[in-house]
């Protein structure tokens, strides 16, 4: 291969990396999290830890009192079913304002299960993964999205560059020096698990390409609002009637449900939506589960409010299926636990790779920018850190303000779910001056005082979290475990797990600091001296 | 329960078949069998042989699920299957002499050819 | 000789890569995107399906323009390909035959 090409391929992924890596490794880091982000709703809003219902819920019985109650005015309601990793029934409904307000209902008493002040996993860790919370100007969706693109080129030309890639392919040296140990690792992971970073790249920047690609629908029907909601409406259906702004009668919704899900060969419906409540023109949507397939399917049936007629089917065109089918490779919203957990460590072993990228750039650089002096290793150096332990400590900062702060608290117009959010934000702050603070000393060595000081708050964060939920909650490992809810016992053997690799992971960087002998370190220390101008000869 | 068995049967085929491709590397071979193995070079059938066992993990883990779950499970589980063998190699090498006896009869007989 | 020396500073050399690279290339696969969808529209495939299937090979488009344009020597070419490609796209675009 073109000894140019190879030196540009190899310059753009190192520069690639450095410079986009931390964001990177957030969104892989709260991607990993976000499939698990209905346990970690389990674990952060203790009232909705129900049992699943065997029995099906009646919409007439039970969710058409709490609409009346609530959504009597609104221009649309609508409930999402219970299921297995949701046990209870999400109401929402359009308030005066157009603002989507939610609320819980337990599907066996009937009863609205009380605010629980946390967005939890579904509310602040999901959205982290794909936006970044960061909503103005839709700023957060682009820089995923270029960090996307960014994740893509990486891949590509990371395999260009590794020429012993057949070679190196099950090569780890975990007990060679840092800089060896880490490329192989970085490599490992990189090479192994490559379809899934590349899967997930894709499909992730796939899912958003009415985000990315806003103007795709120009060439084929005209540019306008009229053109793409008319591009909207073919590829994803939907169906408009005006109100006839007289009132109507409901016919029974159990029954629209019943004949959905008996016109899909084997299909379970997973949401109701009444559109116009009370009005003579009002329709009833009802939109197919996905539970058991890839797919995240289109498919819904609109019905008359009136007579439960059917008025309109809708099915995804081949084309979008093969969209919808790689979104769900990416959403992964089927049930499935073998697959969860295999993404889960997937989406792991991407931190990994990311990690060991900058570990091996910083063992590679540091004596030549020292010799140079040039702060790049040292700048790099922090930022990697407050990246990887620091957005670690923070979610984790962020379940432990969950167990701590009491219900309805409220500090500054900040609410108790904002202020849980405040908690993640400031700790990580605090994560990345920790590491400026702990900088490397000597600086021919990395900080490693600054990594073992953040595994250790992690591991203590952890195991705080494991503690509080039982005292907090009362539903402690050995009952969840007793019980087998395993939505809340499966969160706690987890954060147990990461609280004893980061607890080792702590005591092995202080253990290879101490094992270096008094020759190293007195080279070491020389070198520091000079840095220091502190000169003896 | 016969799927979820395809499916575990499916990863251990995976990993046996990278384990095999691991030792049709002459590094991974000396790591395996100590170096006392000899200049003997480990014979080509076991690199066929590991992909070969990549093709019936698909094959299982399509049987087992079904065309999408089966594709995407083994997507998955290839990847995880190639780490457990690299990690095996790294810190319990001495696990895969089992693995690299298999054929051994058969690789010495190959050697005298090779040696040319 | 000018341009040419001014060409030969290697941070100047550096940023127009990246233009071209980043936002050109993001252009171009926007271009690309939109004239290919009318193009197949035109040919016969039903308008949503074919503005689907050439968003989602947008995105393999612009890795490989990314790829390319941090490979290719001639800083010249590059943009005389991006230049080209998004002249191109601005005459096609109206001719697109558009509505039901």
């Amino acid at each position: 291969m073109n000894e140019n090409f190879h030196k540009s391929m190899a310059w753009l992924h190192t520069w690639t990396g450095v410079l986009i890596g931390s964001v990177l490794f957030a969104i892989f880091w709260m991607g990993s999290l976000s499939v698990f982000d209905r346990e970690l709703d389990r674990w952060m809003q203790p009232g909705t830890r129900l049992e699943t219902s065997a029995t099906p819920v009646s919409l007439d019985r039970v969710v058409a009192p709490v609409a009346h109650a609530l959504a009597a005015g609104s221009t649309q309601w609508g409930v999402n079913l219970p299921t297995e990793r949701a046990p209870h029934m999400r109401f929402f409904y359009r308030d005066a304002q157009g603002k989507t307000i939610t609320r819980a209902i337990d599907p066996h008493t009937g009863q609205l299960i009380a605010d629980q002040g946390s967005k939890a996993g579904t509310g602040f860790i999901f959205p982290f993964h794909f936006s970044l919370h960061i909503q103005w100007l839709d700023l957060g969706h682009w820089i995923v999205g270029a960090a996307g693109m960014a994740m893509l080129v990486l891949l590509v030309c990371g395999v260009v560059i590794h020429r012993k890639i057949f070679v190196d392919f099950f090569l780890f040296r975990p007990r060679k020096r840092l800089q060896r140990a880490s490329l192989d690792l970085h490599n490992l992971t990189g090479v192994l698990a490559l379809p899934f970073h590349f899967v997930a790249t894709l499909s992730g920047l796939i899912i958003f390409m009415g985000i990315y690609f806003p103007q795709s629908h120009v060439g084929a029907y005209g540019a306008g609002t009229l053109a793409r909601d008319q591009f909207n409406l073919e590829a994803s259906g939907g169906f408009k009637r005006a109100k006839a702004n007289r009132p109507g009668t409901q016919a029974s919704l159990d029954a629209m449900l019943a004949e959905a899900e008996r016109q899909w060969p084997g299909g379970k419906a997973f949401l109701v939506r009444v559109w116009h409540p009370g009005d003579a023109n009002g329709y009833v949507e009802v939109r197919r589960s996905y539970a058991k397939d890839v797919t995240m399917h289109l498919d819904r049936l609109t019905f008359d409010v009136q007579t439960g007629a059917v008025l309109h089917r809708f099915q995804a065109a081949p084309v979008m299926t093969v969209q919808r089918f790689i979104s769900g490779m990416h959403f992964i919203q089927f049930d499935h636990w073998g697959l969860r957990w295999l993404y889960f460590c997937a989406g792991l072993s991407g931190c990994v790779m990311i990690t060991t990228g900058f570990l091996f750039w910083l063992e590679a650089r540091r004596a030549s920018h020292l010799k140079k002096g040039l702060v790049g290793v040292r700048v790099v150096e922090a930022l990697t850190v407050g990246s990887v332990t620091g957005i670690v400590t923070a979610t984790l900062a962020f379940l432990v303000a969950n167990r701590l702060l009491p219900p309805g608290a409220s500090v500054a117009g900040q609410d108790r779910a904002a202020l849980e959010m405040w908690v993640f934000y400031l700790v990580w702050l605090a994560t990345f001056v920790h590491a400026a603070w702990r900088r490397a000393s000597p600086a021919t060595q990395p900080a490693r005082r600054a990594w073992q000081e953040q595994c250790v708050a992690i591991a203590v964060l952890a195991l705080a979290a494991v503690l509080l939920n039982g005292l907090t909650t009362g539903d402690h490992l050995l009952k969840t475990l007793a019980r087998g809810y395993w939505p809340v016992a499966g969160v706690d053997l987890v954060l147990l797990l990461g609280a004893g690799l980061a607890w080792w992971s702590g005591q092995r960087i202080g253990q290879t600091s101490a094992r270096r002998g008094p020759q190293a370190e007195a080279r070491a220390l020389h070198q520091a001296a000079m840095e220091e101008g502190v000169c003896g000869g | 329960m016969a799927d979820g068995l395809l499916a575990a049967l499916a990863i251990l085929v995976s990993y046996l078949g990278f384990a095999l491709l691991a030792l049709s590397q002459e590094r991974h071979w000396c790591a395996v069998c100590g170096m006392g193995a000899g200049a003997r070079m480990p014979p080509t059938w076991r690199a066929s042989a590991g992909l070969l066992l990549q093709g019936l993990a698909l094959l299982l883990a399509v049987c087992a699920q079904g065309p999408s779950f089966g594709g995407l499970l083994w997507m998955v589980t290839v990847s995880a299957a190639a780490m457990a063998v690299a990690f095996t190699l790294a810190w319990r090498p001495t696990w895969l002499r089992p693995l690299a006896r298999v054929g051994e009869r058969r690789g010495r007989q190959n050697v005298g050819q090779k040696r040319l | 000789m000018r341009m040419k020396d001014l060409v030969r500073s290697p941070r100047l050399a550096l940023c127009l890569r990246l233009v071209a690279a980043v936002p050109g290339g993001y252009a171009m696969a926007a271009a690309a995107v939109a004239v290919c969808a009318g193009v197949l529209a035109h040919a016969g495939m039903a308008r949503s399906e074919a503005v689907v299937l050439s968003a989602m090979m947008g995105f393999v488009f612009y890795l490989l323009w990314l790829l390319w344009a941090f490979g290719v020597r001639s800083l010249w070419r590059l943009w005389g390909v991006l230049l080209g490609g998004l002249a191109a796209g601005t005459a096609l675009l109206p001719l697109m035959p558009q509505g039901a």
